[in-house]
């Protein structure tokens, strides 16, 4: 049977114990409670807790020797470090602190190429091209502009959340390229044995009239029977995300629908890496890759031939049903306008994609993984929606996000640009 | 005299700075330290006049302290061992601990302090789980300026830190 104490022997101060605190304060706390305190702290949050004053120093790492660490602790103590020093960033290629020079982008930097944690550092949007007419030589340097580093994404929102000296502008991701160029749109070449001889044979036409004009540049009228192609980015932060609009555009003469179609399809105009415009009319094109293509990669073209397969009269131009949708593989939305301009007597073609890039904190972030990766295993498994462990099923994270990049790209109204306006 | 049942039984705690407050003992009992100690020497003779001293606990620490143990009080006590991964692992806070964390810094510790004094783990945890999410994500300079502690390191050694761990580009 417990023996009980009467009330006059109980201990009056029972629970005095021997420490006096000074006074309260993280630094006042007595070792064990700070030691608790440690327990929930990454070993990334130990470090900046070390490095804030010497006792502190002392008291973490006895012989001031801080430990050798894994890549990615190593990312998250670095991505914290560099709030600290001004005009410093963190470069994910060469995992270590660097510091911005004014005026200059990430890729004039000099980098270390470290794989590990910076896989996927550039969304390029490669397309399948045929080319069902001669390609322009320069085409490709028109397509330098599409592409956008992880690290200049990273950079721009580092600028949103720490302060301008740690990033670039918002603007460094604007874009704006144009050409103007005649084409030969009835010479229907087969892309890849001929590709040498299309380009020997038209480097150097007579008559050839183009120039890539450049953001801000003035751009002179399109000429009559030319035809200009005009690509265009803009980004907005909505909500400490990243989204990019892009805008590709196709004006010109008003030729058969034979010929744009082939025009069309052999720019194959990008909407993501995983969806491309084309005539969906494989009768029009010499190219046999094209029905091979469309075979293995289902649903990765978006059709905009007409909707009313009506035998095309003299003067009856063809309907075209605009096209709006969302990649499924990735948070992008579309919408194709292709129409026939009676009163200029042209043809105008539209694709504007919108994209969430998500906050860029790292190129592991679905919304940039999304964008950017390629399909591989993930593929199958992400369209059967079959979960594996670990790993969310991306319908599941995009069905979330369908529309969402156009409509919070469409509904912030803090870009106003004059093209922009000429676009609409 | 027939003994009140333990639950529903009162007992009274008066803190460093003589307040004394009636808590009811299921409620007291979640500080182990006290509960060990009315199992002890039993609680029948806790009276208003003779209230169980909590020194090194002021008034106002020792109300948040009894308003936790007052909403918990059904909680299941987790046995002394039972450090499980869950725990360990994830500092999130469940919501209506956030809010009643939602102190200023002083209180904040003297809840720590008074919890470990105390012996009421998940408390304890809660704190330290608190002040941990406030030093997470926080860059050095951060941190100084949440818990106001005076950097003593001068510049050149923050860059000698930083050479000796190779965190930043020479070049």
């Amino acid at each position: 049977m417990r023996k009980h104490r009467p009330p006059d022997q109980w201990p009056r101060q029972p629970f005095i114990i021997d420490r006096e605190y000074p006074s309260v304060g993280l630094q006042a706390l007595p070792t064990e409670i700070f030691l608790l305190i440690l327990r929930w702290l990454p070993v990334s949050a130990r470090i900046c807790l070390a490095l804030t004053c010497k006792s502190l120093m002392e008291t973490l790492f006895p012989e001031n020797i801080l430990p050798r660490l894994a890549e990615e602790d190593l990312i998250a103590l670095l991505s914290l470090l560099q709030k600290d020093i001004p005009g410093a960033y963190l470069c994910f290629c060469c995992q270590k602190l660097r510091q911005l020079i004014p005026g200059m982008d990430w890729a004039s930097h000099d980098h270390r190429w470290n794989i590990g944690l910076f896989q996927n550092p550039t969304w390029h949007i490669t397309s399948h091209t045929t080319w069902h007419i001669p390609a322009p030589y320069y085409f490709s340097s028109f397509k330098d502009h599409f592409y956008v580093d992880f690290m200049d994404a990273y950079l721009v929102m580092n600028s949103h959340f720490l302060g301008s000296s740690h990033g670039l502008p918002l603007e460094s991701l604007e874009r704006y390229v144009s050409f103007q160029d005649h084409f030969e749109l009835h010479n229907c070449q087969h892309s890849t044995a001929l590709q040498d001889e299309v380009n020997q044979r038209f480097r150097n036409p007579p008559g050839l009239e183009y120039r890539l004009y450049e953001r801000k540049e003035e751009e002179p009228p399109r000429k009559k029977t030319a035809w200009r192609v005009s690509f265009r980015m803009i980004p907005k932060i909505v909500d400490d995300k990243l989204y990019l609009a892009r805008f590709y555009t196709i004006v010109g003469p008003w030729v058969p629908w034979s010929c744009m179609a082939r025009l069309l399809s052999s720019f194959s105009p990008e909407i993501c890496c995983h969806l491309q415009c084309s005539a969906d009319s494989r009768l029009l094109f010499c190219d046999l890759h094209y029905g091979f293509m469309q075979q293995s990669n289902p649903g990765a073209y978006v059709s905009i031939a007409p909707r009313t397969r009506t035998r095309q009269r003299n003067s009856q131009p063809p309907k075209f049903d605009p096209e709006s949708g969302s990649c499924q593989l990735c948070s992008t939305d579309y919408d194709i306008i292709l129409h026939q301009n009676q009163g200029n007597k042209e043809w105008n073609f539209r694709l504007s994609t919108y994209h969430c890039l998500g906050s860029c904190r790292s190129p592991q972030e679905k919304f940039w993984e999304y964008l950017v990766g390629n399909l591989g295993e993930v593929f199958v498994s992400d369209l059967i929606g079959f979960e594996r462990a670990q790993t969310p099923v991306r319908s599941q994270f995009l069905e979330s996000h369908r529309g969402f990049a156009r409509q919070t790209w469409q509904e912030d109204n803090t870009y106003v640009d004059e093209v922009q306006c000429r676009f609409d | 005299m027939a003994e009140a049942k333990p639950a529903s039984q009162k007992i009274w705690l008066v803190s460093n700075d003589n307040a004394t407050m009636e808590v009811d003992r299921a409620v007291v009992e979640r500080s182990m330290l006290l509960k060990n100690m009315l199992e002890d020497l039993g609680g029948a003779d806790v009276s208003p006049e003779n209230p169980i001293p909590i020194p090194n606990v002021n008034e106002a620490v020792l109300r948040k302290v009894v308003e936790w143990c007052e909403h918990h009080r059904n909680d299941p006590v987790a046995a002394p061992d039972d450090e499980s991964d869950a725990r360990k692992k994830t500092t999130d806070i469940e919501e209506w601990d956030q809010k009643f964390m939602q102190v200023d810094q002083e209180m904040l510790f003297e809840i720590i302090l008074a919890s470990n004094f105390l012996d009421i783990k998940p408390l304890l945890d809660v704190g330290c789980k608190t002040v941990a999410n406030m030093i997470k994500g926080k860059s050095p300079e951060e941190i100084r300026k949440t818990f106001n502690i005076t950097n003593d390191f001068s510049a050149e050694e923050e860059e000698q830190i930083r050479r000796e761990n190779e965190w930043a580009e020479d070049r």
